[in-house]
């Protein structure tokens, strides 16, 4: 029986082959406040195919995040305490990957409702104490303040963002026993929250209590509230404080000065304590 | 960002207790913050704060102010042997179920006496708002809460929190 054979030209189909991008490099990794997550910065490989898509996974928990082409990646889910490092990979449309570099150095994120900005302690008196570059990552702000100043019957006020214009105002409840009083002060250029008394009427150790807490400090449509919790207590007396404090403006807050020297030309003591924290939504 | 306050420890009471305590608390926060939310037996009860395990008349002095829905009042407790919670205006504070946050600042700071702030209220008629002192350089280790002159009933609960700075 013979068998013919037979050829045939068969024509290959209109395949593109992509190239393999090249691995990308991470070049850094930073706690992301408003997302509660890690941004995993890379570049791109110059050469190599180009990815559609980068991903970033987690070391430990193998926790995966894409971006569109962009850096960074930010990658949520995260533990809270747990050490990380990071890799990325680029991804062409047809899944042909890059494989990962190196990992990225450690972070450990620590996120929860109430952070840490700042805090200042004076080494020396001093007539302010200004917070600036406030981050915007949050929807509120508390002040913490164990404080005393130089001057008898002494206060101190709240200026945001420098501005020192007409445009605060102010109510208060206090008392230092056994008077219960209220009152309000409009048009001033600043709020006037503190009131303290200096270490003559009491022991050099005694310091105030001071709350403040400021509301939706980057609302835009808003003017800015805030309310304060005022107290300290001495050898014969003390004074306790409620106050609602308004700054007539819509601009986000960014920055803040508690200035003493306002009156009396006070100053806050050395030890004196201010620390800021960001509230999230 | 660091995460700024952490439980440090809770207690819910399964029966009643005259008092209760956090000890060994670490010195590495910089506030601390107690919620008591509960009641008191007694109907005229409230509760003082023991630091230390200090019963000497070094707890001078606190302020309070205090509404009842009809009447505003302050009041001084001068030099005791503990930090006073709310008095009861002219009604008794303990019966309701009550809540306090308690404000410890620079609790473990040995160089200044410890600054306490308080806010209180019962769902029946009290709300109150008290500025107290230890008068001590010692960093705060142990914390009492003691009812006065009655119990906290079961269900009663104890948070207390650190806050970092």
């Amino acid at each position: 029986m013979a068998i013919s054979s037979k050829s045939s030209k068969v024509s290959s189909p209109n395949v593109r082959i992509q190239d393999v991008p090249n691995v990308p490099t991470i070049t850094g990794v930073t706690a992301n406040i408003a997302a509660a997550g890690v941004d995993v910065a890379f570049t791109p490989a110059a050469t190599g195919g180009r990815a559609a898509v980068y991903r970033a996974v987690s070391n430990p928990g193998s926790i995966q995040a894409i971006s569109y082409g962009t850096s960074p990646v930010t990658v949520t889910g995260l533990t809270n305490n747990t050490s990380y490092t990071f890799t990325v990979q680029g991804e062409t449309s047809t899944g042909a990957t890059s494989g990962t570099g190196s990992a990225s150095g450690a972070i450990i994120p620590t996120f929860g409702s109430m952070e840490l900005i700042s805090t200042q302690i004076l080494s020396a008196t001093a007539s302010s104490v200004t917070f600036s570059a406030i981050p915007q990552g949050y929807k509120h702000l508390q002040l913490r303040i164990a404080y005393q100043q130089t001057t008898n019957d002494s206060d101190f006020i709240l200026r945001f963002n420098g501005d020192s214009g007409t445009n605060y105002s102010r109510h208060s409840l206090e008392s230092n026993s056994p008077s219960v009083v209220s009152g309000n002060l409009t048009s001033q250029t600043g709020i006037e929250v503190g009131y303290n008394y200096s270490a003559s009427y009491f022991s050099t150790s005694s310091f105030a209590g001071h709350i403040i807490d400021i509301l939706d400090y980057t609302n835009t449509s808003k003017n800015k509230a805030l309310k304060s919790f005022y107290g300290i207590a001495y050898s014969s007396g003390g004074k306790v404080s409620l106050n609602s404090g308004l700054w007539v403006s819509t601009a986000a807050v960014t920055s803040f000065t508690l200035n003493a020297n306002y009156y009396l030309g006070s100053s806050f003591v050395a030890g004196s304590r201010f620390s800021l924290y960001g509230v999230k939504a | 960002m660091a995460q700024a306050m952490t439980l440090i420890s809770s207690q819910t009471l399964g029966s009643t207790a005259s008092s209760v305590t956090f000890s060994s608390i670490p010195g590495t926060y910089r506030d601390l913050f107690l919620v008591v939310s509960g009641t008191i037996s007694s109907g005229t009860g409230s509760f003082y704060l023991i630091f230390n395990g200090d019963m000497t008349n070094s707890y001078s002095t606190n302020v309070t102010i205090e509404g009842n829905g009809t009447t505003a009042a302050s009041y001084l407790q001068g030099a005791w042997f503990g930090m006073w919670g709310p008095y009861g205006n002219t009604t008794a504070f303990g019966s309701s179920n009550s809540i306090h946050s308690i404000n410890l600042m620079d609790y473990s700071a040995t160089d200044k006496y410890k600054p306490v702030l308080m806010k209180s209220g019962n769902s029946a008629n009290v709300a109150a708002v008290i500025a107290g002192r230890w008068a001590s350089t010692a960093a705060i280790t142990s914390l009492g809460v003691y009812a006065t002159s009655s119990t906290f009933t079961a269900g009663s609960t104890f948070y207390l929190y650190g806050i970092v700075a």
